[in-house]
């Protein structure tokens, strides 16, 4: 009996050194690959960096205005060098990914990573424009806000704000498959409960403040006082 | 047959149509035929009777026969077609795209004065208009801009920030800068047509900045004093909206001539003809002082807002100043001179550099303003009786004078720690 179990246990222990043994080849190669493919990347964004600089990329982006519009944070030239490195680093992904494959016995790893590819990059591009929009939008809103003199204006502004991103991230998800359903149905509840609540809280806190208006104008006698428009000009 | 474009091609150049004219004068918009008619009756014998004059306006608001005008004295009278312009386009803008055709029509006639006029005819009606040219047809200056009536509280964006901003940039002291009715001479209509063109690749509603171009070529430009005023056309506009569209566009033009106002210093003292004569709200006629209150309230909401933007183009010793400004009672409110100078130099700098979307940039600028406006009407209530506005607006734009060696330094080094 005790002879049985130490042969099961030897044998189970010798297929797993066998499976490690199959898997280490791949994982050097794709260890390896991504170390090249990482050096190629720096070295190859650290030239884009210089060649831009060399060409006055910068100057001649901030000279076109609907280019220059929307450009963040940082220098165009810095957001061009990274996209590829970025790109070589995913490509040394790829590339890695297939290495492992080979230098392994595991069949179908990389036709599935390379399916689910486009997906990623989409769902990047998604969270990129959407991040993008969101900021846009909300800096719009709070600076219209200040300039109306709505003292919630910063409220508005972050609303507007949460409310892109939220819908940005649930399309992302949704693009890349996560969640199912899960994540449609939890976007229309968060999305509904925010309208819902935005709702409520303009028809029942603000009813007073429409009465009183409404007040106001109706005991509202015409008389010539100068009013501080008429008094300022500013133009 | 001949087509519609074989026609133009055989009809003779408008120059040869109206014969070269002494004075051109364009009316930059709608306007009263009767009035227009008064006025073309006198002309040669208030500019000399030896002179030609050409009137070109680009038709009325009322439905009038053409030929009443066309037939009135020896001042020859053509209409023009006013320039297409968007529905979205600011009275400035529109004014701009009319004095762009104006001066093109004078550069075909060979004027030697150019003189643009409001289409309400206050200055052709009113005795203003010979004030305007006689100074660039005896040659004295290029460029003769109005010096309108006002009062302590009119004009405020353009006694605030373009013209102290105008005249620290490029040494010339015009008043009003951004003004409806103005002369220049042939040489200066050649070089506004070629900026507009300029301007027009880059900004489809561009304004034209007479003052500046005269700048570039260093004209003189002189001053007529007018006592009259003309409504304001911003009915139905926000003042961010306004705000927007002028400070825009003096800081795209103070980009486009960076070469040229870093270095000039100082700024030339302006032939000025007539005395300055102020609106009736002047020196004290004011039943009361505007209240700051809701200004100083706007203010401080942008403080609490607009923190995140502001903190983007202001440096920290300015955000510190602005702080503390936030801690006075709004009676007590004052902001200094150099504080806003450097405001608007920051802001001109972040302009330049898109340190964020420039609608966003204009937008942020409002609250900063009303916090300006409510310290001059405090500015009011301490200063002393024989204060008069000419001095207070001398003494802003001295400091935006004093203020330029910052803006340059900045300017030249953007990247440089600016605490």
């Amino acid at each position: 009996m005790w002879q049985q179990i130490a042969q099961s246990l030897q044998d189970s222990i010798g297929r797993v050194i066998t499976k490690i043994a199959t898997l280490l080849p791949g994982i050097v190669a794709f260890v390896l690959v991504m170390v090249l493919f990482l050096a190629v990347a720096a070295g190859l964004a650290w030239l884009t960096r210089q060649m831009l600089a060399a060409l006055r990329f910068d100057s001649r982006f901030a000279q076109h205005p609907s280019l220059a519009e929307w450009s963040p944070a940082q220098s165009p030239s810095s957001v061009v060098s990274q996209v590829v490195f970025w790109f070589f680093v995913l490509a040394g992904v790829l590339v890695g990914v297939s290495a492992f494959e080979a230098g392994s016995s595991e069949a179908g790893i990389s036709a599935y990573v390379f399916s689910y590819v486009p997906r990623v990059i989409g769902a990047i591009i998604l969270l990129f424009v959407g991040t993008l929009i969101a900021r846009l939008l909300s800096r719009s809103v709070l600076i219209s806000g200040v300039n109306m003199n709505l003292q919630y204006a910063r409220l508005l502004g972050a609303g507007v704000k949460w409310l892109v991103l939220v819908l940005t991230v649930a399309m992302a998800l949704d693009h890349l498959s996560i969640g199912g359903r899960i994540v449609d149905l939890a976007f229309g509840i968060l999305f509904g409960g925010i309208v819902f609540a935005l709702s409520l809280a303009v028809g029942l806190g603000s009813r007073d403040l429409v009465s009183r208006s409404l007040e106001r104008e109706a005991a509202r006698t015409p008389e010539p006082v100068i009013t501080q428009e008429e008094q300022l000009h500013h133009f | 047959m001949a087509t519609d474009e074989e026609l133009l091609e055989k009809a003779p150049p408008l120059s040869e149509q109206l014969g070269p004219s002494d004075v051109f004068v364009g009316i930059s918009g709608l306007t009263n035929a009767e009035a227009l008619r008064a006025a073309a009756e006198t002309l040669p014998a208030r500019l000399g009777a030896d002179l030609s004059v050409t009137i070109a306006y680009p038709g009325f608001t009322s439905s009038q026969p053409e030929d009443a005008v066309k037939q009135s004295g020896p001042v020859r009278l053509v209409s023009y077609a006013l320039p297409a312009s968007e529905g979205s386009a600011t009275p400035w803008a529109i004014a701009a795209g009319s004095q762009r055709a104006v001066l093109a029509l004078a550069a075909e006639a060979q004027a030697k004065v150019c003189v643009l006029l409001h289409p309400d005819l206050k200055l052709l009606t009113g005795g203003g208009l010979e004030s305007l040219a006689i100074p660039v047809l005896e040659k004295k200056a290029e460029l003769v801009l109005p010096v309108y009536a006002q009062g302590r509280y009119d004009n405020l964006l353009n006694n605030s920030i373009l013209a102290p901003l105008t005249r620290a940039l490029y040494g010339k002291r015009a008043r009003y800068p951004l003004a409806s009715d103005y002369a220049v001479s042939s040489r200066l209509v050649a070089r506004l047509l070629q900026s507009a063109h300029t301007n027009a690749h880059v900004n489809a509603g561009s304004i034209l900045w007479p003052a500046t171009v005269a700048a570039t070529i260093d004209a003189p430009v002189a001053e007529a004093v007018t006592p009259m005023q003309h409504a304001a056309l911003t009915e139905g506009l926000e003042l961010s909206a306004v705000i927007a569209q002028l400070a825009g566009s003096a800081f795209a033009d103070m980009d486009h001539n960076a070469p040229l106002w870093q270095r000039v210093r100082g700024s030339q003292v302006t032939l000025t003809s007539g005395q300055t004569q102020s609106a009736s709200s002047e020196d004290g006629q004011l039943a009361s002082n505007p209240d700051p209150k809701h200004m100083v309230d706007s203010f401080l909401l942008g403080y609490r807002s607009l923190q995140e933007v502001w903190g983007l183009v202001l440096p920290p010793v300015t955000l510190l100043e602005l702080k503390r400004l936030t801690l006075v009672a709004p009676q007590q409110f004052r902001m200094p001179d150099e504080l806003w100078v450097r405001i608007i130099y920051d802001f001109a700098m972040a302009f330049r550099l898109r340190t964020i979307n420039r609608t966003h940039l204009l937008g942020a600028l409002t609250p900063l303003y009303l916090g300006w406006v409510a310290s001059y009407v405090n500015g009011w209530n301490t200063a002393s009786p024989a204060e008069t506005t000419a001095q207070r607006h001398e003494q802003l734009a001295k400091a935006f004078e004093d203020g330029k060696p910052y803006l340059v330094r900045r300017w030249r080094w953007p990247d440089r720690f600016n605490p």
